[in-house]
């Protein structure tokens, strides 16, 4: 088990800074998700703190130490990569022991060690196969079981889902956590599924072009993101983040959306968007949970009037694509009674409203620090 | 009017066996295919294409058997899961490939491609080969081909599965414009299934080469037929109990139950029987009045629209989908009880009571 | 847009012609483009070999006056058979032969197998370097027979170089001239070892190494166990692709030596050509090809069982 400091690095390839100054603190223990788009530079993150590729400035220091002269071997870093990994050519015992035999570790205690952690990862009956015999999701409990028998002091997992069918990526998003527990270790757990990241992670870090957009508890960013790069990227189905110009018509201040289309700001939200004297066009965050139907609950709750363009069936719920003029807000269908084409009113509440500055992306307002 | 239509269709492999397929897909339909990898998905859409030919049956295509028409005559278009976009072209050059081919004239074409641009925003991209451009753009070139050739039907086999997952969200509802603005016929395959279920007009759930239900998604949520189905439709999946029905056919009977179920009377009574209970129809509680599940809270996954709480039931994993935000101690005791009337009550043969 | 093509009256008896099944189905196309194929094969290949059987049991040669397919009138049960496995310069030439195999087949795959080694990770000058690596593969063999009878010439330059006396022999002496044989072939022939090898090195996944070096594996022992076990298939194809070719082996020695001094390095390819054109012995070279392509199939069908057992 190790703390991990990621002390402002940067990392470039030729022309192309994929990493930049960034700085994070992985505490002991800890599950980290680093989450993001493809192409953000989660994976060459990862790829610096195992040892694959190292940092163009900055230092990553492990327990306090500098590890950067050691060779990948001695690191004692358990990897599971995208897509496994497995030794094809060698039996599910083989591959389990391989991290034991190249230690040179007493044959009874590798095959003790071997035996209890097929056990553990379900796949004793399998031990003696071929790997290459495998289904996706064996291989993936093997590439898990691989790692963990050397027992490593961290534990980095690249995408280890994303090849999996959706039942079963359900069933080893649990699996996961639980052995996280078992395990104890510092683990960090690269996605670009902010569903994996939030329900998996201790913490998640947010990176977007080689920048960290935000780093914190998963409540933490889903309820207070800092940005809107945040507010888009987590939840599922996503935010509705209107953009528009801000404007003041005789005392009633209004977002003028592309379209035509205008929101009457009101409430906290309005002072949210006053806060900052700079700012003349902005992004009106909602997420489709809060919108409501039916009649008015709040004194403050911003009144729209749209038409059903798209119901999806999401889960439990259905999602309605509400048209308000060229602008789309996504809300819930709680009841099961819209229909396409059905002219409705709806409701925004201020007070479940977020601000942000549109050229900054920054959120607006008094509720962040 | 019925724009593809599969009739009793066999085909056999050494190892597997696909059919008897019946299947009527309206023109201007939405029309999903879900099933498990290697379910016979794909084989059903090369079997519309005319890439494979069926044992038995017939495939009629408006009124006519397709049988005597090659690939080129079925007039459908595909797009493919790895796009098959040509790399050495570019978007303008791939998009009007099938018009160029089929000896359309330069105006023709031009308007086909002013039109596709502008329903698929891809004119900033005309000019670029595949190689330069993102996912995304790939993405939109690839339905823009398949567009051009204003085929019969558009057959799209897990056309955005290779997207990250906002940008897959996001594609969805742009295909689902698309396919109803122009009232074209889209036949969507795919194993994700809440893409095929927020995506498509009707669904059809195909699972070991046959055809378990179709109807549309609140059908296929709402009453899935057989034990099958349901344990393929809902993420996370729908939790099942194992029991069976009392003597005189008016409970159901399972380990874990605080209690006895009343349920309507069956005819089966005696016999072994599944009860299944979506995630979301099953909450934490303290009413002690209700049938309820002793349970231990082992994980939760806070979600932030919602909260998966992973509890134990004995030796079987019982998830909980809450709504809002909350935090459990791990290990915590507590008490499920579910809505009775959105239960799900499969026989011992998986079929729905 | 449809509508106009579902006023075509549907005529459902109408049956597809033999081509034009033909054309819609995979196999029976594929039967019908390989055809012509096949049957020139059958005449390239099963006929020479037809030919090669018959004459190998006859005393027939171009001076016996009548033509080949008539050779029937000097049927032989057989006995050039006989005559083969007495033969000591039959022996002999086989010997030198697998003697060349022996020695200069393992040198290249060691030399091949480090030097891929070597090219697997990227480093600065590693296209040029590789491009000169495989320049000898390059050179029509022949040159390399000249280039090697030259500089093993008793003034050449590698008596020179080594400071030996112009009378230190190398392509005249008894033992030397093999050894000079060896060295050449194994200066031709090593580039093409390292590229097969290398091809399949480079074919080991690399996040499979990756990961064995993350488990702790010393490159030493990711190389054994990961790396060798995964190349066996193409191990065994660059050995026995090799070992058939030690067979055909002749310009780089008739330049050299000529098969001499004697018959020191006279290989089988030597031997043939000597009998062919020498002696006119021609259903006696019929027999020994015959032979040795027979002894070639079943090693060669041998490796490559071995390979399929190891890959299933």
């Amino acid at each position: 088990m190790s703390s991990i400091q990621i002390q402002n690095v940067t990392k470039k390839f030729g022309n192309f800074t994929a990493v930049e100054n960034l700085s994070l603190e992985i505490e002991e223990g800890e599950f980290v998700a680093l989450l993001g788009p493809s192409g953000c530079g989660k994976t060459t993150t990862m790829n610096m703190i195992a040892g694959l590729e190292a940092p163009t400035e900055g230092a990553i220091l492990f327990d306090g130490k500098d590890k950067s002269g050691l060779r990948i071997q001695d690191r004692n870093i358990g990897f599971v990569f995208q897509n496994y990994a497995i030794f094809t050519h060698l039996t599910v015992y083989r591959n389990l022991s391989y991290g034991l035999e190249v230690k040179k570790v007493a044959k009874p205690e590798i095959e003790r060690r071997v035996r209890a952690m097929a056990d553990r990862m379900s796949i004793s009956h399998r031990l003696d196969q071929p790997a290459s015999s495998l289904s996706v999701n064996e291989m993936q409990k093997l590439a898990i079981g691989r790692s963990a028998i050397v027992e490593p002091s961290i534990f980095l997992l690249d995408e280890p889902l994303s090849n999996l069918d959706a039942g079963f990526r359900a069933y080893m998003r649990a699996e996961l956590k639980v052995l996280q527990h078992e395990f104890g270790q510092t683990m960090i757990y690269v996605t670009h599924d902010q569903i994996e990241a939030m329900s998996l992670a201790d913490k998640i870090a947010i990176i977007d072009q080689g920048k960290l957009m935000q780093y914190g508890a998963p409540l933490e960013i889903y309820n207070n993101p800092m940005n809107r790069f945040v507010a888009n990227f987590v939840g599922s189905p996503r935010m509705n983040l209107i953009d528009g110009e801000l404007r003041d018509e005789s005392g009633q201040l209004k977002l003028m959306l592309h379209g035509g289309a205008e929101i009457p700001l009101a409430g906290q939200v309005k002072s949210d968007f006053t806060s900052d004297n700079n700012a003349h066009s902005g992004s009106f965050g909602i997420r489709p949970q809060d919108i409501y139907f039916g009649s008015r609950r709040g004194d403050d709750d911003i009144e729209m009037h749209g038409v059903v363009e798209v119901l999806e069936r999401v889960g439990p719920k259905r999602l309605a694509y509400l048209q308000v003029l060229e602008t789309d807000f996504l809300a819930f269908d709680d009841q099961d009674q819209l229909n396409v084409g059905d002219e409705v009113r709806f409701f925004l509440p201020p007070d479940k409203s977020m601000a942000f500055n549109l050229s900054s992306g920054k959120r607006l307002g008094a509720s962040v620090q | 009017m019925t724009a593809i239509e599969i009739q009793s269709v066999v085909k056999t492999y050494p190892e597997f066996k696909l059919g008897p397929i019946n299947l009527a897909i309206s023109q201007g339909e939405f029309f999903g295919i879900f099933g498990p990898p290697s379910s016979g998905k794909t084989s059903i859409l090369k079997l519309i294409l005319g890439l494979l030919d069926p044992d038995e049956g017939k495939i009629i295509l408006s009124q006519r058997n397709a049988a005597e028409m090659d690939v080129a005559e079925r007039d459908i278009s595909m797009v493919f899961q790895n796009l098959a976009l040509f790399p050495h072209m570019t978007g303008r050059e791939n998009i009007v490939f099938p018009l160029v081919e089929s000896g359309a004239s330069e105006a023709a074409i031009a308007k086909s491609l002013d039109f596709v641009s502008e329903v698929l925003h891809v004119s900033h991209i005309l000019h670029k080969n595949p190689a330069q451009m993102s996912g995304g753009e790939r993405q939109r070139i690839a339905l823009g081909r398949a567009f051009a050739a204003d085929s019969r039907a558009m057959l799209l086999d897990e056309p955005i599965a290779a997207l990250d997952a906002r940008l897959r969200e996001e594609m969805r509802v742009e295909l689902k414009r698309l396919q109803r603005e122009n009232n074209k016929t889209f036949v969507y395959v795919s194993h994700d299934e809440e893409e095929v279920m927020a995506i498509s007009d009707r669904v059809a759930v195909v699972i070991d080469g046959a055809i378990a239900q179709i109807g549309t998604p609140d059908e296929v949520y709402g009453h899935p037929n057989s034990l099958e189905v349901a344990k393929v439709i809902g993420t996370p999946p729908m939790n099942l109990f194992q029991g069976r029905f009392s003597d005189d056919g008016l409970f159901f009977e399972s380990d874990g139950f605080s209690d006895r179920l009343q349920i309507i009377g069956t005819t089966r009574k005696g016999e072994t029987a599944t009860l299944g209970i979506r995630p979301e129809d099953i909450w934490l509680t303290d009413d002690p009045g209700k049938v309820g599940l002793d349970v231990t809270v082992s994980s939760i996954e806070p979600l932030g629209g919602y909260t998966i709480v992973n509890a134990t039931l004995g030796q079987q994993i019982v998830k909980i989908r809450a709504p809002g935000q909350m935090q459990f101690e791990d290990g915590a005791r507590m008490r499920a009880t579910f809505d009775e009337r959105r239960i799900h009550l499969f026989d011992h043969a998986g079929e729905r009571v | 847009m449809t509508d106009a093509k579902t006023s075509v009256a549907p005529n459902e008896s109408k049956r597809l012609g033999y081509w034009a099944r033909v054309a819609r189905d995979g196999n029976k196309m594929g039967f019908w483009f390989v055809l012509p194929t096949l049957l020139l094969l059958l005449f390239i290949v099963v006929f020479p070999l037809l030919m090669q059987v018959y004459l190998s049991v006859t005393w027939w040669t171009p001076l016996e006056g009548i033509p080949w397919y008539r050779a029937w009138e000097v049927f032989n049960w057989g006995e050039n058979y006989w005559y083969m496995l007495t033969d000591d310069r039959f022996w002999g030439a086989l010997w030198r032969t697998a003697l060349i195999m022996i020695v200069a087949v393992p040198a290249q795959f060691f030399l091949g197998m480090a030097l891929a080694y070597l090219f697997i990770d990227n480093f600065p000058g590693r296209k040029i370097f590789y491009s000169i690596m495989l320049t000898p593969m390059m050179v029509v063999p022949a040159v390399v027979g000249l280039m090697f009878f030259l500089l093993f010439q008793g003034t050449g330059p590698v008596n020179a170089h080594l400071g030996l006396p112009a009378e230190f022999s190398w392509l005249t002496d008894v033992n030397r001239a093999m050894i000079s044989v060896i060295i050449a072939d194994i200066w031709q022939w090593t580039p093409l070892m390292f590229l097969i090898l290398l091809a399949g090195m480079l074919g080991v996944p690399s996040d499979q190494l990756l990961a064995a070096r993350l488990l702790g594996g010393s490159n030493w022992q990711n190389f054994f166990k990961i790396i060798l076990p995964r190349m066996k298939a193409v191990i065994i194809i660059a050995v026995v692709l090799r070992s058939v070719e030690c067979f055909k082996i002749f310009d780089l020695i008739f330049i050299m030596t000529k098969g001499g001094p004697g018959v020191q390095t006279e290989t089988i390819s030597l031997f043939l050509y000597k009998q062919t054109f020498g002696e006119l012995e021609w259903a006696y070279v019929a027999t020994i090809g015959l032979t040795i392509l027979i002894v070639l199939s079943v090693i060669a069908a041998k490796g490559l069982a071995v390979m399929a057992k190891k890959n299933g």
